[in-house]
């Protein structure tokens, strides 16, 4: 037919000289191609390094020493000074990085997987499941987090492992992440190709996790990057609280916390937290928007 | 041959001679250029025609062949990334370049334009009236009291009943064909001295597209205005313009006085529309004839005529040099037509001379019988949405009870409501429609049952009852001999792959994060009946429905309609097989 040999559709440069690229090829190209996502990759990486390696290359570590001279401005020996009690601001660092996205990336992956087949298998199924599910959901959203934590706070002495932080912020966030998953596929399903999946014989479970996740990675992508920022926001105040990671283990939004009255006096112990949380949080959020392109087959003329 | 001989000095004289009081809209040379990724998009390339007073004039042409592109450019409604050149003059005015703050003076006053969809052009939480008056508002001080008694009276010229009681009423209270009379009714509101009417009735029903024509007529007739139909169906065009304009791959390819164009057709493609319309009166063993191929990609346009690769009549010359818009003189040379010239009848075609009397089965016969698979792909086009059992999906059974034997597919009284619920927290059913009343039929082996019927009348409904995708309220439907309606859901999955469905919409019915391949291969991997063969198999069907095997991992927005539902169809097919 004359359709294999007129090169019909738009985007005949895909296929280049008949060698097919495979789906997961092609998202990879895309996101390669997406310079802030790239870039911001790249950072995270070096963020990474400096929180996960850079420990094993460093003198101090993040406890109090006897040597280390207190309150002293950054210099050779120090190159980001130290606190009163005698820490290493680089060492704390170091460690409070590590600390924190291990706790952002743990809350955001399992509140993200939960809360959005949560959302989807409530949205897909409609009436009294979906009425049921989303009352569950509710109830995680009124109660605060910060109550809660409060007052198991009360009952646990000496602080808690990073994971166990982890899990409990994970267990009130992923309620929003249902919500918006939701919303989503409400509207998602009432779309014919659905219909068409259900007309092939397709079971609930194979339409939600083929159909309608992937169809809503936008929204939960957007969702799971916010989550990220709002983790390390919560286990800073849950540090607050007396709970989650406690001294002398160290977290990003604990070290913040700790100096928040020293800014202007002893800009730092203030400023390398900060900064680095607010690189990490934007880092993400490029990522995200890059991933998302990077997903979207329909993204091929676009910007500019 | 003196085709070509016509020079670009010829073709300023022409322009010179345009100056004329009753002149409403000139386009001279417009062309729009996206810029994409992927390099420039040539959507429109240097149109040109003149519209009078009063004139109607269709643009006709595939979906993507820049008609709708040439329009929005002259409204100044492309995208940014859109660069239009040439000129658009409305009343001696030029329109290409101005900002959105000078052409909103143009827009609504001078030029109106009616959309497509009547569902989306009109603002859900406002009143009829007020979304009349305030189109009269935008451009006239006149008072709200006075806007509201204009828009009574242009409800009342569109032919819309009782227009006092319908001016208090939202869109959602009128049907498809009222909601696009009203906006028809705005289009009017300022008396435009053009309107551009995008696809008015594509979206409706056959039998409200008369009164919606109706209604544009009537809008003609009261504002004295010049009209712009585009559209692809040429049905449409044939009883309510003067002239027409033919648009293939952002060119006009040919133009002239209605009459003319359709019963002498000077280019191949006008000819080929012309043949794939269906006609009642032709005998229904007769065969549609299509155009093979697809439209040319704007990214990659052949050198030479553009409709050249699927022209039958093409010659290496057709590859090499783009033929210009000439029309015929007495002796059979093509020389420039006078661009005032009403009567003119063009084409681009550098063998426009040859076509003579020849009808679409002369020339694209010849080529639509290569295969059988031709034939199925054929009739597909024409086939909306079909729930029928797999043999009778084949289509080439096409006399029907030539299978005679046992009904395959029973249904018996077959009933659908649908409960009207009350608002509030409790949700009562407090009535319901009856969406399917009583249907019964019988569907024997290798029969093909239409069922046909306006928008509304339940006939998608019943499809989706037949497969169960919807719950009957009563009635029966077996499928050799097994109760349908009595299996559970997870019992009827495995009876899935005997009965499929094509959907209406190829746009909506395909995932559009899924690739072509995994589409077409989702009923075999969920059936489990993949086994590694599934790749092989994807690429048979696609051969089959007529598309490129290479393409499978391509997504579906990279197709167009006709391709997508293609798509639709290898998907429905593959488990038909074995069967």
């Amino acid at each position: 037919m004359s359709e294999n040999s007129a090169p019909g559709t738009a985007v005949a440069a895909e296929v280049v000289g008949g060698v097919q690229r495979t789906q997961l090829q092609m998202i990879i190209r895309r996101f390669l191609r997406h310079r802030p996502a790239m870039i911001s990759l790249g950072v995270l990486v070096l963020i990474a390094l400096f929180a996960f390696v850079g420990p094993y290359f460093w003198t101090w570590d993040h406890f109090v020493h006897r040597e280390i001279p207190p309150s002293v401005p950054p210099s050779a020996d120090h190159p980001l000074g130290t606190t009163t009690a005698g820490h290493d601001v680089l060492g704390q660092l170091m460690r409070g990085a590590q600390q924190t996205l291990k706790v952002a990336f743990t809350v955001s992956l399992l509140g993200t997987a939960v809360g959005s087949l949560w959302g989807a298998t409530a949205g897909y199924y409609g009436g009294r499941v979906d009425a049921l599910m989303m009352r569950i959901v509710d109830v995680f959203m009124i109660v605060p987090l910060l109550v809660m934590v409060a007052a198991i706070a009360g009952s646990v002495r000496g602080g808690t492992t990073w994971w166990a932080v982890a899990l409990i912020i994970a267990a009130f966030s992923w309620a929003q992440i249902a919500r918006v998953v939701r919303g989503v596929v409400l509207s998602l399903r009432e779309q014919e190709f659905v219909e068409a999946a259900r007309a092939a014989g397709a079971s609930p479970g194979w339409i939600i996790v083929r159909h309608l996740l992937p169809n809503a990675a936008g929204p939960i992508i957007v969702a799971a990057t916010l989550l990220v920022a709002v983790a390390i926001l919560l286990e800073a105040g849950m540090s607050f609280l007396s709970f989650g990671i406690q001294l002398p283990d160290i977290s990003l939004g604990q070290m913040i916390g700790d100096a928040r009255t020293a800014a202007s006096t002893r800009p730092w112990l203030f400023y390398p937290p900060g900064v680095l949380l607010v690189i990490v949080c934007l880092t993400i959020n490029f990522i995200g928007d890059g991933l998302r392109d990077a997903l979207d087959p329909r993204q091929t003329m676009e910007r500019r | 041959m003196t085709a070509t001989d016509a020079t670009n000095s010829d073709k300023e004289t022409r322009e010179a001679t345009v100056e004329r009081d009753d002149v409403v809209l000139e386009v001279n040379d417009l062309s729009v250029t996206f810029q994409s990724d992927d390099g420039p998009l040539q959507a429109v390339r240097e149109v040109s025609y003149v519209l009078r007073a009063g004139e109607a004039l269709g643009i006709v042409g595939e979906s993507g062949s820049g008609k709708s592109v040439t329009s929005m450019a002259i409204m100044g409604l492309l995208p940014r990334n859109a660069r239009v050149t040439g000129s658009a003059r409305v009343l001696g005015q030029e329109v290409v370049g101005l900002t959105d703050a000078q052409i909103s003076k143009v827009r609504g006053e001078r030029i109106a334009m009616i959309f497509q969809d009547p569902l989306t052009s009109l603002n859900p939480v406002y009143t009829v009236g007020y979304q009349i008056a305030e189109a009269v508002l935008a451009h006239r001080n006149v008072g709200r009291a006075k806007a509201m008694d204009r828009a009574l009276e242009l409800l009342e010229l569109v032919g819309i009943p009782h227009p006092e009681q319908r001016l208090k009423q939202y869109p959602h209270e009128l049907s498809g064909g009222m909601r696009q009379r009203v906006v028809i009714a705005i289009a009017m509101a300022n008396d435009p001295d053009v309107i551009i009417a995008d696809e008015p009735t594509t979206a409706l029903d056959v039998t409200v597209q008369a009164q919606v024509l109706e209604a544009l007529n009537a809008a003609r007739r009261e504002t004295g205005a010049a009209l712009v139909l585009i559209t692809h169906d040429l049905g449409v065009v044939a009883g309510n313009v003067d002239r027409v304009a033919v648009m293939y791959g952002g060119r006009i390819v040919e133009s002239g006085p209605v009459e003319e164009v359709f019963y002498r057709p000077r280019m191949p493609y006008a000819l080929g529309l012309l043949g794939s319309l269906p006609r009642l009166d032709a005998d229904r063993r007769e065969r549609l004839t299509p155009i093979m191929g697809t439209p040319p990609s704007l990214n990659a346009m052949p050198p030479g005529c553009s409709f050249a690769p699927r022209c039958p009549m093409a010659r290496t010359r057709c590859h090499e040099e783009e033929p210009l818009l000439l029309k015929l003189d007495e002796r059979g040379d093509r020389v420039w037509a006078d661009v005032g010239d009403p009567e003119a009848h063009s084409a681009a075609c550098h063998f426009s001379a040859e076509l003579g009397e020849s009808t679409p089965a002369d020339l694209f016969r010849a080529e639509s019988v290569a295969g059988p698979d031709t034939e199925v792909g054929t009739e597909r086009g024409s086939a909306r949405e079909e729930a029928t059992d797999p043999p009778a999906v084949d289509g080439t059974g096409a006399d029907s009870g030539a299978g005679g034997g046992e009904p395959i597919l029973t249904v018996t009284d077959l009933v659908k409501n649908f409960p009207i619920r009350s608002k509030g927290l409790l949700r009562r059913k407090i009535g319901e429609v009856q969406a399917v009343s009583g249907i019964s039929l019988d569907l024997r082996e290798k029969e093909t049952l239409a069922l046909v019927g306006e928008s509304g009348c339940g006939k998608s409904t019943t499809a989706r009852l037949l497969l169960q995708l919807i719950r009957r309220t009563s009635g029966e439907v077996h499928y050799r001999g097994q109760p349908l309606h009595a299996l559970t859901p997870r019992q009827m999955r495995p009876l899935r792959r005997d009965l499929q469905i094509v959907f209406q919409d190829p746009f909506a019915s395909l995932d559009p994060r899924m690739t072509v391949a995994d589409i077409i291969a989702e009923p075999l991997r969920v059936h489990r009946e993949g086994n590694g063969k599934s790749r092989r198999r994807v690429a048979e069907l696609l051969e089959l429905v007529g598309l490129n095997p290479e393409h499978g991992s391509r997504y579906p927005h990279e197709f167009s309609g006709g391709q997508r539902q293609r798509i639709g169809v290898a998907r429905a097919w593959r488990s038909t097989r074995g069967c």
